[in-house]
């Protein structure tokens, strides 16, 4: 389930996202599918419409688009569910869950994490998605066979708390724990960002809000 | 009726193909685009007033495409319309969830438009 070993209660709550970006990827496919249908119907119906002989002849006719558009929003109803918040948005000092969440993991041979003394900053976010996401973020680095990492708080602005991780990274791909990570972030109304920092090391910056702006 | 120009970019070629169809009928002109290789060239191949771009493409995401669409046509309106859980997109001027009821998409697409000629 996850890359390397992590308590049990993060192993359950993995696995509910999991299942949480699978129920994704379908509803991707299927709102695609559906679109094409909806947009066909639409265009028909137009043409259909035009055809006043045709409506008037068989009631049926117009019935049927009708029903066609009402099972159409219940499916897109459907694809509205999502998975619920996982407990309840608290405010969080960062640096504190960050290291809490370390004290729990076993790094593989190599890799290992500072925490910096940079000074604390809070986000609102449900305790236990924001471990898991950090959970995430980590597995990703220990998966590109990160050295020593650093993570710290930093350049927050007063909506946005920022959670820096950084250091050298081989280059790799992606890990579906991330996409779960960013998806998480995302639920709170933050965002995930991977790019360079000023030392020309890796750098993935989490950026999550400090107010109640909720999305799940 | 140039002002009505849309490049409309999307892998799904049946979504591609439906919502042409929907736009034309509705008197826009639509150039089509599979991928953001494609949709580059088609570029300037219109004085486009509108984008609608999905997300997840071949070669990329979408979005990847706002600044060079807003630097080719300083008054286009950007529409990203993704099969993916709502999410907002930076620099886009509407963020919509594919399958939602096409007048209403028509309705958004003609609001964006007339929102940033304002």
């Amino acid at each position: 389930m996850t890359l390397f070993p992590c308590p049990p209660e993060l192993q359950s709550l993995a696995r509910l996202f999991w299942h949480e970006e699978m129920a994704s990827t379908v509803r991707h496919h299927v709102r695609n599918k559906l679109s094409s249908v909806r947009n066909s119907i639409f265009y028909i119906r137009r043409k259909v419409q035009e055809d006043t002989q045709l409506v008037r002849d068989d009631p049926r006719v117009g019935q049927f688009f009708q029903l066609i558009e009402t099972e159409l929003e219940a499916c897109s109803s459907a694809l509205t569910m999502q998975l619920p918040p996982v407990g309840e948005a608290a405010l969080i000092d960062l640096k504190q869950a960050a290291a809490d969440l370390l004290r729990k993991l076993v790094f593989p041979p190599g890799t290992s994490v500072e925490v910096s003394a940079a000074p604390s900053t809070t986000a609102l976010i449900a305790p236990s998605e924001l471990e898991l996401a950090l959970f995430f973020v980590l597995e990703y680095a220990v998966a590109r066979k990160a050295g020593v990492l650093h993570l710290a708080t930093a350049s927050s602005t007063a909506k946005e708390a920022a959670l820096e991780l950084s250091g050298p990274l081989p280059p790799g791909s992606s890990t579906p724990g991330l996409k779960i990570a960013k998806r998480i972030v995302s639920r709170w109304s933050g965002r995930v960002e991977e790019g360079r920092g000023p030392n020309g090391d890796w750098l993935l910056t989490l950026w999550l809000p400090r107010e109640a702006k909720v999305n799940p | 009726m140039s002002q009505r120009s849309v490049l409309l970019v999307d892998d799904d070629l049946g979504g591609r193909l439906a919502l042409a169809g929907v736009l034309e009928d509705a008197g826009y002109q639509v150039i089509e685009a599979e991928s953001l290789a494609e949709a580059r060239k088609q570029l300037k191949a219109l004085p486009f007033a509108l984008a609608v771009l999905d997300v997840e493409l071949a070669d990329g995401q979408g979005p990847e495409l706002i600044a060079e669409l807003v630097r080719a046509h300083p008054g286009i309106a950007v529409a990203i319309l993704s099969g993916n859980d709502a999410a907002t997109y930076p620099g886009a001027h509407v963020s919509l969830v594919k399958a939602m009821p096409t007048q209403e998409l028509l309705n958004q697409l003609e609001l964006a438009i007339v929102g940033v000629a304002r």
